[in-house]
């Protein structure tokens, strides 16, 4: 019991410890041992990527084989892509090699380009029914996002440029996008950063002192 | 710019992908679940290999060929035993080992993020939210730029207010917390139309490509061009 539930939690505590006390201690020796455990974790990480890559080949492969008919195909497609990828990254020049070039620039970059843009239109869906300017408060975030999405195309610019240059310069939609973004924006990102800061920090010492465990599987 | 026979395929490739995913738009469909199906598994296998050049081979197999002594290939031995214990994830009987690297990878992540955290987003922050009262002025030149910190300073402390639930939201404190809801509200509303207008951008991205690129890949492809 002591290596499955008490050992972890020793190591997660050590190792955060060491890397806080270390920042905190100018000596190169110090500075060296943060260095190498940050190495240490891309490696780590490396792996957990080689598992996660496993676990999407074995999911598939049961799915292609033993899953819902009419999907199998679907699932034995995922297969060949992914196999094929890895080939083609280690044929002779690796990561610059043309097939694996060919795959990154017409087949992984136009296909996520476009799943995101896809969600422009999710996003506008989803607006028709969140904007519904039910309270004060929805109002408030229904009129930024229209001023701040107005401000940033020509017709912001068409419709207020009279203002520009004129002593009503404060009406002309790209500077009111403007002061948003850099006023008002910046300073409840500053407040949601530094919330969220503390709680990550206040989560941090919850796991070194062993009381935060759900990483370990919730035991 | 000339177009290679090859690089023409692609273009067409791409296009007929980029059109396969956007009739998702229309409803669920074969040509849709192909092409999701194949971005899964490619963009698995462009990010495996990426990691391997970028942080395999010169951390592992590179640093363990110029390894000079034990603290070299301790270095690099004991990651990688960590990394492999992380793999025991998938043999059931002795899954438990992979709790040591997942508590390793915990215990890092912690370590590094207090620091940076702390560093970044509290110390930086208040600083670049106090640091413009140093040379606060209100004549003409400096007059907007006065206001404006003053009016951050205020909206970033109604904000945490707001944040502060140790105290009820209440009297004056709760006037204050209201304030703060507002300043949010400005954030969010701000973040989501710079988020769909980013969306849009790709969007335009998406519809230029196949306006100008595809057509001209489609031309050469059959020889028009």
């Amino acid at each position: 019991m002591f290596w499955k539930r008490q050992f972890p939690i020793m190591i997660t505590a050590f190792v955060a410890v060491v890397m806080i006390v270390a920042y905190f201690i100018p000596k190169p020796g110090f500075a060296g041992t943060r260095d190498n455990l940050q190495q240490w974790f891309l490696i780590v990480v490396t792996f957990t990527m080689v598992l996660g890559l496993l676990n999407l080949f074995f999911v598939s492969l049961h799915k292609a084989r033993k899953g819902r008919k009419e999907d199998r195909f679907y699932n034995w497609v995922t297969i060949v892509a992914l196999l094929g990828t890895i080939a083609a990254g280690f044929l002779k020049g690796g990561i610059n090699s043309p097939a694996f070039d060919f795959i990154f620039n017409y087949v992984y970059i136009p296909l996520s380009a476009t799943i995101f843009s896809l969600l422009a239109f999710y996003v506008a869906s989803a607006s028709f029914r969140a904007f519904r300017a039910k309270s004060v408060m929805a109002t408030i975030l229904l009129i930024t996002a229209f001023i701040v999405m107005l401000g940033r195309v020509p017709l912001g610019d068409w419709v207020t440029g009279w203002a520009q240059g004129t002593s009503l310069d404060f009406l002309y939609l790209p500077n009111i996008t403007n002061w948003i973004m850099e006023v008002m924006n910046m300073a409840g990102q500053r407040a949601v950063l530094m919330g969220a800061a503390l709680g990550l920090i206040a989560t941090g010492i919850k796991i070194i002192l062993g009381i935060e465990r759900s990483y370990l599987g919730g035991e | 710019m000339t177009m290679t026979f090859a690089g023409a395929i692609g273009i067409f490739l791409a296009g007929v992908l980029t059109l396969a995913i956007f009739s998702f738009l229309y409803k669920d469909n074969p040509v849709y679940k192909f092409a999701e199906h194949l971005f899964v598994g490619t963009s698995a296998g462009y990010w495996f290999i990426y990691n391997v050049y970028n942080i395999f081979v010169p951390n592992v197999l590179v640093a363990w060929r110029e390894a000079g002594g034990f603290a070299d290939y301790f270095n690099v031995a004991l990651p990688v035993l960590l990394g492999f214990f992380m793999l025991m994830r998938l043999i059931p009987s002795v899954s438990w080992i992979s709790r040591w690297a997942m508590a390793f990878s915990v215990g890092m992540t912690v370590g590094f993020n207090t620091i940076t955290e702390l560093q970044t987003n509290i110390l930086q922050q208040i600083g670049a939210t106090l640091s413009p009262f140093a040379s606060l002025h209100f004549n003409n030149g400096g007059l907007v730029a006065s206001v404006n910190a003053i009016i951050i300073l205020l909206a970033v402390l109604a904000a945490l207010v707001y944040f502060f639930f140790s105290k009820e939201h209440t009297g004056g404190y709760g006037h204050i917390a209201k304030v703060g809801i507002w300043v949010l509200m400005i954030t969010f509303g701000a973040s989501f139309g710079y988020t769909v207008m980013a969306r849009i951008s790709l969007l335009i991205g998406r519809v230029q490509f196949l306006q100008t690129d595809w057509w001209v890949a489609i031309k050469h492809i059959i020889g028009l061009g």
